[in-house]
C-alpha cells in the first residue's frame, strides 16, 4: 500500500514541481551549449544561449523522489488525513500560463491520486 | 555524429510510436470478438505485453533525445526565431514539457500495468495510455515537421 501511495505522490509532486520550476525558472542548474559547461541554478546566458530544461527536469526530480519517500514512511492514519488536503490545493488553476492540455494532464494526474487512495482504503477496509 | 543520433533518436521514436498507439487502441476500442480483419487484430493485442517496451523505449528516445537537445537550441531553435516561425518554436516548446511531464508519468504507468492486472485500476490504465500515446505521437509529428523546417547540419 505504502509503495503505491509514494508512486502515486511521485508522479503529482514530479508534474507539479516541473510546472513551478518551469514558471518560475527554478533550475537546479543550467547548461550553456556554446561553452559546454554547466552552471549552479539558473544562471544567465553566457557566449551563447542556456539550457534550463535539464535543470528543471532535475529539480522535479529530486523533489519528487523526496515527495515519495516522505510518503512512504508517512503512517496510514496521519496520510489519510494529509492526502485530501493536498489533493484540494494542487487542483487549483493557478498556472495559468501553461496551455489547457497540460491543465488537463495536470488534473488527470490529480484525479488518479484520489482514484487511488480510494482503492487503497477500499482494500484496507 | 550528430545526425546519426538523430536517425536513431527518430527510429526508436518509431518503435515506441508502434508499441504505444497499439496498446492504447487495445485499451480504448478492446476487441469484443474474434478479430477478422486488421483493425480487429489491432484492437485485440494483448496490451500488457507493450508495457515493458513502452518503458524503455521511452527512456531511451528521452535520453536520446536529451543528449541532441544542444545542437537543436544552437543550431534550430535559433533560426526559427530569427525567421519569426512562434508556431513551430512553441510547439517544440510543448514538445518538451509534454516529454517531461510523461517521463515524471512512467512509475505509475508501471505501476497500474503490474501483473496481475487489478481490474480495479482499470479506468487509471486506460487514462495514463491515452495520456503517453498523446505525449509520443506530439512529440513525434512536432519532431519532424521541424527538422523539415530546419535539420540539423543545413
Amino acid at each position: 500500500m505504502t509503495s503505491s501511495r509514494s508512486g502515486a505522490t511521485f508522479v503529482i509532486v514530479f508534474a507539479v514541481v516541473y510546472v513551478i520550476a518551469v514558471e518560475n525558472n527554478y533550475a537546479l542548474f543550467t547548461y550553456h551549449p556554446g561553452l559546454g559547461e554547466l552552471g549552479p541554478l539558473a544562471e544567465p546566458p553566457r557566449d551563447g544561449p542556456a539550457m534550463y530544461w535539464y535543470g528543471w527536469m532535475a529539480m522535479a526530480g529530486m523533489v519528487a523522489l523526496i515527495g515519495s519517500a516522505i510518503a512512504y514512511f508517512v503512517p496510514e492514519r496521519l496520510a489519510s488525513r494529509l492526502w485530501s488536503g493536498l489533493v484540494v490545493g494542487c487542483s487549483s488553476d493557478r498556472y495559468g500560463g501553461f496551455q489547457l492540455s497540460l491543465e488537463r494532464i495536470f488534473y488527470a494526474l490529480i484525479r488518479l491520486r484520489e482514484i487511488t487512495n480510494t482503492a487503497i482504503n477500499c482494500a484496507n477496509k | 555524429m550528430i545526425t546519426l543520433l538523430l536517425i536513431i533518436h527518430g527510429l526508436v521514436a518509431v518503435a515506441l510510436l508502434g508499441a504505444v498507439t497499439h496498446q492504447a487502441i487495445g485499451v480504448l476500442l478492446p476487441a469484443r470478438r474474434a478479430a477478422d480483419s486488421f483493425v480487429g487484430r489491432m484492437r485485440a493485442v494483448s496490451t500488457p505485453a507493450y508495457v515493458t517496451a513502452v518503458v524503455v523505449l521511452y527512456l531511451a528516445t528521452a535520453v536520446l533525445g536529451g543528449w541532441i537537445y544542444p545542437e537543436y537550441r544552437l543550431g534550430v531553435r535559433v533560426v526559427l526565431e530569427q525567421l519569426d516561425l512562434w508556431k513551430a518554436n512553441g510547439s517544440f516548446e510543448l514538445k518538451e514539457h509534454f516529454a517531461a511531464l510523461g517521463l515524471g508519468m512512467l512509475p505509475a504507468y508501471w505501476f497500474f500495468w503490474r501483473q496481475p492486472l487489478a481490474s480495479s485500476y482499470s479506468r487509471e490504465r486506460t487514462v495514463i495510455t491515452a495520456t503517453l500515446a498523446f505525449i509520443v505521437w506530439w512529440s513525434f509529428l512536432v519532431g519532424h515537421v521541424l527538422n523539415n523546417i530546419r535539420g540539423f547540419g543545413s
